[in-house]
């Protein structure tokens, strides 16, 4: 008797947590991002100051745009999409998404201390990922979309994905509005201060990979001479 | 030991016949859909007897006289006639002995002709013609060019009106002192084709069943006197000559033909050396009309931009920007002109390869996967001029099914195109053994085969297609002529040879398409990627399955929907009234 009450308490448990994950998962993943999509500055709003956003599904979202994009690779149709899968390299596909992300999340963090930004970093970085709702959803349709269409229908397809593009970027423009609490001139400032941030670090990460490439030739020609000379 | 002689002589005998059996190995490379370089085989090749030079039996004829090599020192154009009979004749022009020799079509050397006769009764009513004359006198460094009375006066001591005059003694009676000859100076390019033959007024002669009479006739670009020289193809005399222009838009430039072709009705259209315009078109009696198919040269913003910027002096100082010019052309049977350029400025490869409409315009069709422009992957920057920049097509000939193949003088390779744009293969290349082709100057089409004149070389090199390449052919051939299924038939035998030949699927795939089978015209075309097809095939896959599920599906969803409809007013009626009554008892 109290066996099966156990296990029907765990199976309750069971179904329970499960409910619970979809509910979370509609609540956060789904409901709250289209209600920023439709509603963008009440919906940042709620972001900052309810700190209603996760960093869970921040990740997840970025996580899904990268599976996605893999996938547009392999999956869009041979009209839209002449790339041999051969040439798919995954990590070069990830790091489309991953590198400009952390790069933008870094850059604006840096140029909005100087403009007296209220966002705090992972706050930006956040942002950002919830603002990939749309091109998610865009690119998935277009997967979909792209395989049924002809070679003169292929101006659709990228209208959609154009139309994801400039959703995901009419987001994060009202994103950034809102988390650091600008008016529209100076967050056009900190979007052009964004950029030149985004220039330096890069010009910096190259001159260092080329400093560090220098460094490993001078060590190696060194251990070379070494082991010639008296190995 | 004695036991294992016999072993050892057996392996040596394998080893010394593996080394000395002539291998082939004729590795060539052509390009994929993306450009990349892939491996495959030549598609024209030289075989051990299709190599004749000087010293080659080939090159003597019956009575001893051959083809000596102070006199074949540079050849510079070669043309292939296709008489009547069927029987091909090569024509050479050597332009430093001014020779023109001629060949059979197995390359036997027949005789050569170093100058050509003019007789006063072929130019009566014709003397501004003759004035306009030029012939050669002296040879080697002393060679100059002078006019035909010069010729007259100098060498025989006559006048024009004497020489005239000489028209009414019949031409068995003069003597050898009053024949006259022309003689080429730096002849440079040789042209045979038939014309419809007209008469003193200019009206076309007929025979008696009201058919044209046409005229065999050569065509001579006698370069350094200016003019071209028409001869008869069976005495090699003089029938007209086509003088330098002297209209208004031909005024301060130096008429020097190199290459031309004509038309069926006999209009010349010639390249000139040193005429940026584009190619000339002469009319029928050697009148210049007007300029044909220039390539415009188009200059870079950045060009733009610092031109604007700097001085008269500095850009007098700057190399002058001109129109490229034309390398060489030919004609194909639907009086379409194919001609070749350099790069037009430095930048745009895409236009070196031409086919030119009677009006000029460029009409070559450019479906495949790249533009015709020879070889995709090359050298932009670097020191040596001749290794760097695109391919430097020297020489075009077309066959009777839209097949043309360009010669690159860069590389010494020949790039063969089918009339969509396809590349089909790529072949010879430059070297130091005979049967490279280090320097093409002239190629012709002789059947299946490809005739090469190697200016490098001092020799005639015949390019035979290898196996793939004459099951290609044959498959171009049928979709040319539009028998599809033949045509795959034969793409197959090509995709069963080399799997990589994309274009192959291509071919398979349109003749899927011809029969209805879309799914698997579909995988073909994106196996040859081609997208253009591949949507044609998708789209009446796709209305197929429209049509085929459009009815039941939409009929369901209809039934469906007014079920729904329905079901929804009658459970409206019955519990409404169920709640209006009980809302009533309730109250």
């Amino acid at each position: 008797m109290n066996e099966t009450i156990t296990i029907n308490k765990q199976k309750n448990k069971f179904w329970q947590k499960t409910y619970n994950f979809f509910r979370f998962v509609y609540e956060e993943g789904i409901k709250f991002p289209a209600y920023i999509l439709i509603h963008p500055l009440k919906g940042f709003d709620i972001f900052k100051r309810e700190k209603k956003a996760k960093i869970s599904v921040a990740l997840a979202f970025m996580f899904i745009l990268c599976i996605v994009q893999i996938l547009e690779v392999q999956f869009s149709g041979f009209i839209v999409n002449q790339r041999d899968v051969n040439d798919l390299n995954t990590t070069l596909e990830i790091s489309y998404i991953v590198v400009p992300i952390l790069l933008f999340t870094v850059s604006n963090w840096s140029a909005t201390s100087f403009l007296d930004g209220k966002g705090k970093m992972n706050e930006i970085f956040m942002m950002l990922c919830y603002s990939l709702y749309p091109l998610i959803f865009a690119k998935v349709f277009g997967i979909v979309f792209s395989n049924v269409i002809i070679q003169s229908e292929a101006g659709l397809y990228g209208l959609i994905l154009g139309f994801g593009a400039f959703l995901t970027g009419y987001l994060i423009f009202f994103g950034l509005i809102s988390i650091h609490e600008y008016g529209l001139l100076r967050c056009l400032g900190s979007i052009i201060l964004t950029v030149l941030a985004i220039l330096i670090v890069s010009f910096t990460a190259i001159l260092a990979y080329d400093l560090f490439q220098k460094i490993y030739g001078f060590v190696y020609t060194i251990y070379r001479e070494i082991t010639i000379r008296y190995l | 030991m004695r036991k294992y002689y016999k072993i050892l002589i057996a392996l040596q005998i394998l080893f010394l016949g593996l080394v000395f059996v002539p291998v082939n190995a004729a590795v060539g490379y052509n390009y994929s859909h993306d450009g990349r370089i892939i491996h495959s085989t030549v598609g024209l090749s030289v075989t051990n007897d299709g190599i004749y030079t000087v010293i080659s039996e080939h090159w003597t004829n019956d009575k001893g006289d051959r083809v000596r090599s102070e006199q074949f020192t540079n050849p510079m154009d070669l043309y292939l006639y296709n008489e009547d009979d069927g029987e091909d004749v090569i024509y050479i022009v050597d332009a430093s002995s001014n020779i023109l020799y001629v060949f059979d079509g197995n390359m036997y050397f027949q005789h050569k002709v170093d100058k050509f006769e003019i007789r006063p009764e072929d130019f009566i009513d014709k003397e501004d013609i003759l004035l306009k004359t030029r012939t050669r006198s002296g040879s080697g460094s002393d060679a100059q060019s002078i006019t035909f009375d010069e010729y007259l006066e100098n060498d025989k001591g006559l006048e024009l009106f004497q020489f005239m005059n000489l028209a009414e003694t019949p031409y068995d009676e003069r003597t050898e002192d009053e024949k006259f000859y022309l003689e080429c100076f730096e002849l440079s390019g040789v042209y045979r084709s038939v014309r419809p033959a007209r008469d003193e007024n200019g009206t076309p002669i007929q025979n008696h069943l009201g058919q044209p009479v046409m005229e065999d006739l050569i065509y001579l670009s006698d370069k350094k006197n200016n003019q071209i020289i028409i001869i008869n193809a069976e005495d090699y005399r003089v029938k007209q000559i086509v003088p330098s222009p002297e209209t208004v838009n031909f005024s301060g430039k130096v008429f020097m033909p190199i290459k031309l072709v004509t038309d069926r009705i006999g209009r010349m259209y010639i390249i000139s050396e040193g005429v940026f315009e584009g190619i000339m078109m002469f009319s029928y009696d050697g009148e210049f009309t007007s300029y044909m198919g220039v390539n415009y040269l188009s200059l870079t913003f950045w060009q733009i931009f610092w031109r604007r910027f700097s001085t008269d002096e500095q850009i007098a100082l700057q190399q002058t920007q001109v129109n490229t010019t034309f390398t060489s052309l030919a004609i194909d049977n639907e009086q379409f002109i194919y001609t070749t350029s350099r790069a037009i400025g430095e930048n745009d490869d895409t236009r070196m390869i031409k086919r030119l409409n009677p009006h000029g315009d460029d009409v070559l069709t450019r479906n495949g996967y790249h533009d015709p422009k020879g070889d995709l992957i090359y050298i932009l920057t670097g020191g040596d001029q001749n290794l760097r920049g695109p391919s430097r097509f020297s020489a075009v000939t077309v066959n009777d099914y839209g097949v043309y193949t360009v010669a690159d003088a860069k590389s010494g390779r020949l790039f063969t195109y089918d009339t969509e744009g396809y590349l089909l293969y790529i072949s010879g290349g430059s070297g130091n053994e005979f049967r490279d082709l280090n320097d093409p100057v002239a190629i012709c089409y002789q059947g299946e085969n490809i005739i090469a004149l190697d200016r490098g070389n001092k020799s005639v090199l015949r390019f035979v297609p290898t196996d793939i390449a004459v099951v290609i052919n044959k498959a171009v051939k049928y979709h040319f002529e539009g028998n599809l299924s033949a045509s795959s038939e034969e793409w197959k035998n090509v995709v069963s040879k080399n799997p990589n030949y994309e274009y192959a699927y291509v071919g398979i795939g349109k003749s899927l398409l011809n029969e209805k089978r879309y799914r698997e015209a579909m995988s073909y075309f994106k196996i040859g990627h081609n997208v253009k097809y591949y949507s044609n095939a998708y789209k009446l896959y796709r209305d197929e399955i429209v049509a085929k599920y459009f009815t039941p599906i939409f009929t369901v969803g209809i039934i469906l929907l007014i079920a729904g409809l329905a079901y929804n007013t009658y459970h409206n009626i019955r519990y409404k009234r169920e709640e209006e009554d009980t809302g009533e008892g309730d109250e």
